[in-house]
């Protein structure tokens, strides 16, 4: 990935010039998925970007890493905003036929997304007490947007589907962990009953939340969004794994329930209840779980030999212990 | 004296990444390389836990006829999905015990080992 190639997807069908790439800067990923932040300087005008991009196509769709392909994640975004949904402007859409594709390049928007510093700074403090609020508000609109109104590489599966899939990773995986088959039994045997269905976010967390003094800015990483029953993205929000050691905050380390589901009402007028949100808390724990081990299974299998992949393979015991916590009293 | 032991070289290239590499990074190289020294730590504290996480599985292999230590989360876990097996408070407690065990080797940081520790002191380690 070279500042040329970035600055020619740039000017491709533009009048305006050609412009300068300034600090371009590797944000995070694995070796299939790239972030990086850059500056534009066209005409005298500087403007914040992010380029989204994923030069190798290392999981399969089956997989718990499985993501949208960039070019629908970007035509997620739109719809999203058209709905109220703070999120980045798209700017350029880059195909599997550029250089630098698939991927796209959006709007850098201002704020925090390190979990820690949202959790611990007084600067966030104001933040804090709103943002339960905010998160419920904001997924209500997302889930406004209608199943049948996005892309069609948005997956679609019906709860048993997906659990049967969880089952097959677990025998996949050389079924390594009683724990995780206890929870899928139980996920199994208590599976609700969704009477709507809309577009998710599938990683509504913090760490994908982009915050000011004021609260949400933006909401980023749509690469798991998915269709499906909206109790799912208020009971991942609250995972543990999500709440970065404040556990006595359910709402993402930050708020609690009432405000989540508060701010979830006073758009959609109406909310999921406290068992359905937790049924989606132990699925949460079970695919993060799942996650941990495919990132093992990719570093095995040579697919991604990176440090991180490796290392995340060792926080599989974390959803081992959430998934006890949370069952406890329910067997 | 004697030479270095591995637990040793584990603390030192440990102390090197954090006091001497890191300090020279910033973004996605010092995160990576702060990966790479809790992975050395977990290195370690697994050196010093593995023997009583497998005498845990021991006496589980024994107690619900698992088959060999080494395939006895194995066979419980297909025990359990063939719902062959009860659930009872003696395989929760060695599931609980498990768990806070593997935990304490790979992240005793993590918000719920704390909570299982508390939930279930008799189990912890």
């Amino acid at each position: 990935m070279t500042a040329a190639a970035l600055a020619a997807a740039l000017t491709d069908n533009d009048d305006s010039g050609k412009g300068v790439i300034h600090t371009l800067k590797r944000l995070s990923g694995g070796a299939n998925m790239e972030t990086w932040a850059f500056d534009w300087e066209v005409d005298g005008e500087t403007r914040p970007l992010i380029l989204r991009r994923s030069p190798i196509d290392a999981v399969d769709s089956d997989s718990p890493l499985a993501q949208l392909p960039l070019t629908s994640e970007a035509a997620l975004l739109p719809l999203a905003a058209a709905q109220g949904v703070p999120v980045p402007t798209v700017l350029r859409v880059l195909g599997e036929d550029t250089d630098l594709g698939p991927g796209y390049i959006m709007s850098r928007e201002p704020g925090e997304a390190l979990p820690g510093r949202i959790l611990a700074d007084e600067r966030y403090a104001g933040a804090r007490e709103q943002l339960a609020y905010q998160c419920g508000e904001t997924l209500a609109r997302i889930h406004r947007v209608a199943a049948d109104t996005v892309p069609a590489a948005v997956p679609n599966q019906p709860l048993p589907e997906r659990l049967a899939a969880q089952q097959a990773l677990l025998d996949r995986y050389g079924n390594a962990s009683p724990v995780h088959q206890l929870a899928l039994n139980w996920l199994l045997d208590n599976a609700p009953e969704a009477s709507r269905h809309c577009l998710l976010h599938g990683d509504f967390r913090n760490g994908n939340l982009l915050v000011d003094e004021n609260g949400l800015v933006a909401v980023l990483d749509w690469e798991l969004a998915h269709c499906g029953d909206p109790a799912e993205d208020l009971g991942y929000l609250c995972g543990n794994v999500w709440r970065f050691g404040r556990s006595d905050k359910p709402v993402g380390g930050f708020g609690d329930y009432a405000s989540l589901l508060a701010g979830y009402r006073a758009v959609a007028g109406w909310a999921p209840d406290l068992d359905e949100i937790h049924y989606w808390e132990v699925y949460c724990a079970l695919g993060w779980g799942l996650v941990c081990l495919t990132m093992v299974d990719l570093y095995r299998s040579g697919a991604d030999t990176t440090l991180e992949r490796a290392a995340v393979g060792r926080r599989n015991s974390e959803s081992e212990m959430d998934l006890l916590l949370l069952l406890d009293g329910r067997l | 004296m004697s030479q270095t032991e591995a637990t040793e070289l584990l603390q030192a290239v440990q102390s090197f990444l954090r006091q001497q590499v890191l300090p020279q990074l910033e973004g996605f190289d010092a995160y990576t390389t702060r990966v790479a020294a809790n992975s050395l730590a977990i290195v370690a504290r697994d050196y010093a836990g593995r023997d009583e996480l497998n005498r845990l599985d021991q006496a589980a292999a024994k107690r619900w006829d698992l088959g060999e230590t080494a395939a006895a989360t194995k066979n419980l876990s297909l025990a359990l999905k063939n719902r062959s097996i009860a659930v009872d408070q003696p395989l929760l407690d060695y599931l609980r015990a498990r768990s806070l065990h593997q935990l304490a080797i790979d992240n005793p940081r993590y918000s719920g080992f704390q909570q299982g520790c508390e939930r279930w002191p008799g189990l912890a380690p």
